[in-house]
């Protein structure tokens, strides 16, 4: 049992490795950023364009870990960064609630907090410093609203969700539903499922849609513009052109739907309008300063066929 | 049939072998603030949870199973103990502990009156748990920021999840190591028909494994959403894989009649640890991940390798 002894040269090594890199960050502003998953595309590319602005300013430097999707993580991530001492902290949640006591952590050591890209529950919002992002209900309402001129207020449409269980998710869910009872919408939600964000799930929920609800099916709420052009191809695929499908972000994919005509619309969440804005904020923060206004939401304008050539696509 | 489980191994081997935890720890000192009284907080709040249901894991693989239904139990446990909140704090706690067992005992009956093996049994039950939890809850995470319930995962200076997870360890260790119990348990990931014909009945330890593992899980459930004042259905889908990693660090087989408590403990810090460390190193996390896989396919390939050239 003790000739095991021979590991302990590779557990050697292993230390080496890890105390050759002590980082350095005093004396400068240092910019602690929580991050659900960075294997999500839109929260990826945040990251990247803060990164690369971070750049231009040579006292500031920032830090990101990623929760990886895991709320439990995101409490302990947020600790790592009030334990560094962070002169600003930005945190993107995964849950607006199961964050609130990680914030509450933060308060307490007397760190400024920006939420960044989405808002946490009212309990959170109380602590915040400020909020910079798009507004996720908001998206749920010009979703309502481009369904609306689309179908020209008949018929029942069905909604693509991203993961169950995230702000996000319910948000959009809830603006459109809301929009839809405030402009006295004869459009009736004929049903929701989730495609977790993920567009070959898309497929498959856009197909049972299909096989459920017929030819009552009229237009489609995809929660992200990767599901909705997914979605698209398989309306198109059964024939069924004349199913409106909205998705949410401005993305690529989504643009390039929209222009083949797969797509009827969507609204435009540009990350480096996201990044560039939270940056500046933070910025702020940490010299002390307000923001002027404590909801600082960026311009999510509505892309159709019309207006489509005027966006490029960011992600 | 292998006699190693009657040996048990020094705590010494924990610290330096499996796993090499105070080399790690000596590494960590030239970090700064890794020492610093936050951190170390972060850490044990962290730890503690999944500490729980590594020591579930453990007892369940020592018996020669597996569990992967924990992280969804430990879902399960957390929406429930927030649900049953308004009818007082002990219900709660107890409620969510008594589903989590009821899950492990069903996980029990599965292995060992229909037969199923452990994976397949378990990943049914974390499939429906999971459905289950989703479909009670309408997907949505319930929420309380009742103060006794917060309570329950506060503690100045060592966070109280953390001394229900030493108070566990201890006992799971003298009933491992010090009562006919644990022998029994050893005997039966060993070799399941010389323990039945010794007169075991292996069956009902099997199911007492289970249900051990599922109420630590719906346990853990509770701690982390009293943390996070929040119950939520999506919580913990890597769960049983990072418990599964710090119990084989530590020295638990997938073989059975192999592992102890203290193993585990020290593979669970050494993994906790590390990430701790790594994030105090800015490294990105997916490196993270792949050190961790990493590392424990190192030592397991080094324990199969040493084991092979050892004289029998």
């Amino acid at each position: 049992m003790f000739s095991r002894r021979k590991l302990l040269g590779s557990a050697g090594a292993v230390a080496m490795l890890l105390v050759t890199a002590t980082p350095s960050w005093a004396d400068k502003v240092v910019i602690g950023h929580s991050q659900p998953n960075l294997g999500w595309p839109y929260i990826a590319a945040v990251t990247n364009i803060l990164q690369e602005e971070v750049k231009k300013h040579p006292d500031v430097e920032l830090v990101t870990l990623s929760a990886d999707g895991d709320i439990a993580k995101q409490s302990s991530d947020i600790g790592s960064l009030v334990n560094r001492k962070v002169n600003v902290l930005l945190v993107t949640s995964l849950d607006g609630n199961a964050v609130v006591p990680a914030l509450k952590q933060a308060v307490d050591a007397g760190i400024p907090i920006l939420a960044v890209s989405n808002e946490p529950a009212d309990a959170g919002k109380e602590l915040l410093a400020g909020y910079s992002g798009p507004d996720d209900y908001v998206q749920g309402v010009i979703a309502a609203e481009l369904l609306h001129e689309a179908l020209g207020g008949q018929g029942g449409i069905a909604i693509i969700e991203g993961s169950p269980g995230q702000s996000t998710t319910l948000l959009r869910t809830q603006g459109l539903n809301d929009r839809l009872a405030e402009l006295k919408s004869g459009i009736t939600v004929l049903g929701a499922q989730t495609a977790d964000w993920n567009p070959v799930k898309a497929k498959d929920v856009a197909q049972a849609f299909l096989t459920s609800y017929g030819d009552q099916l009229k237009g489609v709420f995809a929660q992200d513009d990767n599901s909705g052009a997914a979605a698209a191809e398989v309306f198109k695929a059964a024939g069924r052109e004349d199913i409106k499908v909205v998705g949410t972000g401005g993305t690529k994919n989504g643009l390039k739907a929209i222009k083949e005509g797969l797509m009827y619309g969507t609204m435009d969440q540009s990350p480096t309008t996201d990044a560039k804005q939270a940056l500046d904020l933070a910025l702020k923060i940490a010299k002390g300063e307000k923001p002027a206004e404590k909801r600082n939401i960026i311009p999510m304008p509505k892309i159709t066929a019309a207006n489509v050539d005027q966006f490029k696509g960011e992600w | 049939m292998r006699i190693s489980f009657m040996a048990k191994e020094p705590i010494i081997v924990h610290l330096f072998v499996k796993p090499p935890l105070v080399p790690l720890l000596v590494a960590a000192s030239f970090i700064e603030g890794f020492w610093s009284f936050g951190n170390l907080r972060t850490l044990m709040e962290s730890i503690s949870t999944d500490g729980l249901i590594v020591i579930g894991m453990t007892i369940v693989m020592i018996a020669g199973g597996f569990d992967l239904s924990v992280g969804a139990v430990m879902a399960m446990g957390g929406v429930a103990a927030i649900v049953l909140l308004p009818f007082g704090l002990s219900v709660s706690l107890l409620g969510a502990v008594l589903a989590g067992g009821l899950a492990g005992y069903l996980n029990g009956l599965q292995v060992t009156w229909l037969r199923i093996n452990a994976f397949i049994a378990t990943l049914s039950m974390m499939v429906i748990v999971r459905g289950a939890t989703l479909a009670y809850t309408d997907t949505r995470p319930v929420v309380s920021l009742d103060e006794q319930f917060l309570m329950l995962s506060s503690g100045r200076p060592v966070p109280l999840p953390f001394l229900v997870l030493v108070g566990i360890s201890i006992l799971a260790h003298v009933a491992l190591t010090q009562r006919p119990w644990g022998r029994h348990i050893y005997a039966v990931g060993a070799g399941e028909l010389a323990a039945t014909m010794s007169g075991l009945n292996t069956g009902r330890l099997k199911r007492q494994c289970y249900i051990l593992s599922g109420a630590l899980a719906g346990l853990a459930g509770v701690l982390l959403a009293s943390r996070l004042g929040t119950g939520s259905p999506i919580i913990g889908e890597a769960t049983p894989l990072i418990a599964a990693a710090a119990a084989l660090i530590g020295g638990a087989s997938l073989r059975g009649g192999e592992g102890s408590v203290a193993g585990a403990i020290a593979g669970l810090i050494f993994v906790g640890c590390l990430i701790n460390v790594l994030n105090l190193l800015d490294m990105p996390s997916y490196y993270q991940r792949m050190t961790i896989g990493g590392l424990l396919l190192l030592l397991v390939v080094a324990d199969g390798t040493l084991m092979r050239l050892q004289p029998r």
